[in-house]
């Protein structure tokens, strides 16, 4: 098949789940079902990074965000029973403001886009189509370039294990 | 061969633009903190996939290397923003973020 | 450069010693005070002598020497200049001036010694002769009113010496006021000679009148209004009644201001205008008649006062009376030689009156401490007791007096001697003057047929007779008889500091009448007038006058005893008594009759004007009520509406409105976290909007 077509499938297919499932989020009344919702489209994103040749955070993103992040998130929700949302409304006129404010940045966003649009229609190459992020390439470019960055992200994660914890500890 | 990628990157910037959109209005309706939270998430990943689209149109890892470390960074903010939501919880016995609303005037 | 370019230092002298004596003299004793006012005076005197014998070696027709000094002021066209003009007049009023004042200047250390105002008191008098010096010397009609009026101010100061008694106040102002009514005529012939002629030096003046410039009528007018100011000044009808309220002054003041000096300004000034009283016959017969009218009107009055001072003074209305009769009748030289030998015997009289008051109030203050030293006669018995009872002393009351002869032998000599210079009798000095104005006098009415000057000299005639009347009944009250106060009977002769100056006057008041025996004077003072001599006929008149006068006041005034209760024995008799009594002892009710025609009603309008319309009216009601009251209404209304209603509504306002718009802008702080989110979002929306429409 000619590969634009595979490319416009390939997106649509996957973008729309995408979609939909983020609304779905959006929308759940119960917040046991919008985590889930939430899952599946970051499944569906770590699919678009897998299109995208980039299959090692693809995987990082399965593993990582669905699989733990998400699942902590669902602990969460199980353990303070925060299904429902209790309480009134006390901001009635807030959606009605973030939606419009929303539909201007989408716009302006577009119209950025659309203007420039013909430049990167134009650019051709002859590059590699082949799905270059394999774990062996990322991981020659984290411990050369990105080095100091990778170290800092692990006192950061350090940190963070420790504000958690210190956070939830009981005072008495 | 041509790559014809560049035609389809405006699709996949649209999409993390709308993806996005839908996670700032999570941001701004929801009352409840954890939707909130997941609604950041979802900020983040369209943020990511953005990423990845521009590595794959300039065949350069560098976009995926940042993807990585915003996965990273994440994971640590989650952990510590659950944490904070379980310590308001025990005060506030609530998690409709408009019941912290004690800095009113 | 003559002498003459240095005449201002005369004026000068006088100056610098009452600026020292004003300014510094109380750092010494009080007795360097009068030693430079002395000094000045002196040297003023020499500085005379030296301009007379300057002025004596040119030559007759050239002696009118005018000296520019600066110019005072400077009007448009009109130029005002300040000079001196010396000419015979002149320096002749110089030596009269400097040489009495200055004796009476040392006379002043004796009389006024231990007077708390010892210093002042020569300052006075220094400022007077500079005054006086400027009026004679000026050259213009503006500076011998500068001098006019500051001999005047000095008349007042010196007047009210003694200004802690009530009585001294009132004369002084009398004395100022009356002298300013004929300063007011004065002016007014200066206006008017301004307007003629378009100048006030004399010279223009007189060179004007003299080629005919000036028309008859107009010149009557000046000179009558000249008149009215020297009325004033030399004390004529009718304004002579400052002069005797004037003598509650010290009596150096009453010698030198009343007598001999100040009171010549008037007949000095006549003379000098003398061109123009020529054009103007009327003004001479008239000035000549009142003169003669104020010498007999005055002289009865002098007969019947009690007052030793009294006495001179109406003497001296009478005398300057004859003076002015001479200088208005155009006998410039009679009058001014009358001037000279009256200011010597006038000023002896008043310096022996002073003397005899001095020793009144040191017997006084003697008698009233009980002594045993002094041998007390049985009349001294009596008249001790007599101050035992009494209340107020007078010192100067004649009644009181009596033998002093003996207690005072140098007063009472030099005294003789100007009594007798005063009533004529030859060859002193007071019969040559006034036998040559009564010589003028019959010559220009008898033998000019004029009826005005006849009347005049009939009038002086009269005059002359109770002249020597009036003194010889003083002579006799005072120094002969016995003493009918226990003040006259323990009275000292005085210090020899006021005897000698005494024994001088009395020289020059003997022997001063020969200098126009040969009408040397007259050749002096009018090259071109013949001497006429003397007159026989009238010379034998008037002292055959005198002598009855002198007989006359004999008789009267001999000493005897008088019945109890008369004082005088002119009281008895029954026609005469009455007129003494009521008439000449009132002084004609002449105050009396001011009082009524123009004091009281003065009085009356000065009241009113101070009560009703400056108290009452402007200060109760218009000041009060209306500029108070309005003021304090605007202050209010500033105060309520305006400060606290505008101004603090203001402020206060303004920190409302504030409050206001913080409350609103608080709203924004909802507390809520999903608005601040908005808010973020808003921000963000408008960065990118920026970046992407850019």
């Amino acid at each position: 098949m000619d590969p634009l077509i595979e490319q416009y499938v390939m997106f649509g297919v996957v973008g729309a789940v995408a979609l939909v499932t983020a609304i779905a989020m959006l929308t759940s009344r119960s917040a046991i079902y919008s985590a889930l919702f939430l899952v599946l489209n970051l499944c569906s994103i770590a699919v678009f990074f897998l299109i995208l040749g980039g299959p090692f955070i693809a995987v990082v993103q399965v593993s990582v965000y669905a699989g733990a992040i998400m699942v902590l998130f669902l602990f969460v929700i199980m353990l303070l029973g925060a299904e429902h949302t209790p309480g009134e409304q006390h901001l009635p006129w807030q959606p009605a403001v973030a939606i419009l404010l929303v539909i201007a940045l989408l716009g302006m966003t577009g119209f950025a886009l659309w203007r420039t649009m013909p430049t990167w229609a134009a650019t051709t190459s002859t590059a590699l189509v082949e799905l270059p992020g394999s774990p062996e390439a990322i991981g020659k470019l984290l411990f050369s370039s990105y080095l100091f960055p990778f170290e800092v992200t692990s006192v950061l994660l350090l940190v963070a294990m420790v504000g958690a914890v210190v956070m939830t500890r009981d005072t008495k | 061969m041509n790559d014809v990628f560049p035609q389809v990157l405006p699709l996949y910037l649209g999409l993390s633009a709308v993806l996005f959109s839908i996670g700032v209005i999570g941001v701004l309706v929801r009352r409840n903190a954890i939707i909130i939270f997941m609604s950041v998430e979802l900020m983040l990943n369209s943020a990511n996939l953005a990423f990845v689209a521009f590595a794959r149109y300039l065949h350069q890892l560098d976009g995926q290397i940042i993807v990585f470390f915003v996965m990273t960074v994440a994971a640590a903010e989650v952990a510590v923003g659950l944490a904070l939501i379980v310590a308001i919880f025990k005060t506030k016995k609530s998690i409709n973020v408009d019941d912290i609303s004690t800095m009113k005037g | 450069m003559t002498v003459f370019d240095f005449a201002w230092l005369i004026i000068i002298f006088p100056v610098i010693g009452l600026t020292f004596n004003a300014f510094f003299s109380t750092r010494f004793k009080e007795e360097i005070a009068s030693y430079v006012a002395i000094a000045a005076s002196g040297l003023s005197f020499l500085m005379s002598l030296v301009v007379l014998i300057a002025l004596m070696g040119l030559p007759p027709d050239a002696r009118t020497v005018h000296v520019p000094l600066y110019t005072w002021a400077v009007i448009g066209n009109f130029k005002l200049d300040a000079g001196l003009l010396i000419d015979p007049l002149s320096t002749t009023m110089l030596m009269v001036v400097t040489f009495v004042g200055t004796l009476i200047h040392i006379y002043s250390i004796g009389y006024m010694h231990g007077d708390s105002r010892y210093r002042r008191f020569f300052v006075d008098l220094n400022l007077f002769m500079a005054s006086m010096l400027i009026l004679v010397l000026g050259d213009s009609y503006v500076t011998m009113f500068v001098g006019w009026e500051g001999v005047g101010l000095c008349s007042y100061l010196l007047i009210g010496f003694w200004f802690e008694k009530e009585a001294n106040n009132n004369a002084a102002k009398k004395a100022f006021i009356v002298n300013r009514v004929g300063d007011f005529g004065f002016t007014l012939g200066m206006f008017l000679i301004f307007a003629t002629v378009g100048s006030l030096q004399y010279a223009d003046v007189f060179h004007a009148a003299e080629n005919g410039q000036v028309i008859t009528g107009v010149a009557t007018a000046i000179t009558l209004l000249l008149f009215v100011g020297a009325t004033g000044k030399s004390a004529q009808i009718p304004l002579y009644v400052w002069l005797p309220d004037a003598m509650a002054g010290p009596t150096p003041v009453s010698a030198l201001i009343h007598a001999a000096t100040m009171v010549t300004a008037g007949v000095y000034m006549i003379a000098r205008n003398h061109p123009l009283f020529v054009l103007a016959p009327f003004s001479q017969e008239l000035v000549a008649v009142v003169g003669a009218l104020t010498a007999f009107f005055a002289a009865t009055i002098a007969m019947a006062q009690f007052d030793i001072k009294k006495v001179l003074a109406y003497s001296t209305i009478s005398q300057l009376g004859f003076m002015v009769t001479a200088v208005g009748m155009g006998a410039t030289v009679a009058g001014i030689f009358h001037l000279g030998t009256h200011a010597f015997f006038k000023a002896l009289l008043f310096l022996g009156a002073g003397s005899v008051i001095h020793a009144m109030e040191h017997g006084h203050h003697k008698s009233q401490i009980p002594n045993t030293q002094y041998p007390i006669s049985k009349h001294d018995e009596e008249t001790s007791r007599q101050v035992d009872k009494e209340e107020k002393f007078d010192p100067n009351d004649m009644r009181l007096m009596g033998g002093l002869s003996s207690r005072m032998p140098l007063t009472f000599w030099t005294y003789v001697v100007g009594a007798a210079s005063l009533a004529g009798l030859v060859p002193l000095a007071g019969f040559w003057s006034k036998d040559e104005i009564l010589g003028e006098a019959f010559a220009k009415g008898m033998t000019g047929a004029n009826v005005p000057f006849m009347i005049a000299f009939w009038l002086l005639l009269a005059a002359a007779f109770f002249t020597a009347f009036y003194i010889t009944r003083q002579v006799l009250m005072v120094f002969f008889g016995r003493p009918r106060h226990a003040a006259a009977a323990h009275a000292p002769e005085s210090p020899r500091v006021m005897t000698y100056v005494l024994a001088i006057l009395a020289f020059f008041a003997a022997v001063a009448g020969f200098i126009n025996v040969t009408g040397l004077f007259t050749h002096w003072l009018e090259p071109e007038e013949l001497f006429a001599g003397l007159n026989l006929g009238v010379a034998v008149t008037s002292i055959a006058v005198a002598l009855l006068g002198i007989g006359l006041g004999y008789w009267v005034y001999r000493p005897r005893p008088l019945p109890n209760g008369v004082d005088d024995p002119l009281r008895t008799p029954p026609v005469v008594g009455w007129v003494f009594t009521k008439v000449l002892n009132p002084k004609y009710w002449v105050d009396e009759v001011y009082d009524f025609l123009f004091v009281n009603p003065f009085k009356r309008l000065a009241n009113f004007l101070a009560f009703t319309i400056d108290w009452r009216f402007w200060h109760d009601w218009f000041h009060d009520s209306v500029i108070a009251a309005a003021f304090k209404r605007t202050a209010r209304f500033l105060a309520n509406p305006i400060d606290l209603g505008i101004i603090d509504g203001a402020v206060n306002g303004l920190g409302r409105v504030i409050n206001w718009c913080s409350s609103k802008l608080r709203q924004v702080q909802t507390g809520y976290v999903r608005n601040y989110a908005l808010s973020v979002l808003l921000g963000v929306v408008v960065i990118v909007a920026y970046f992407a429409l850019r």
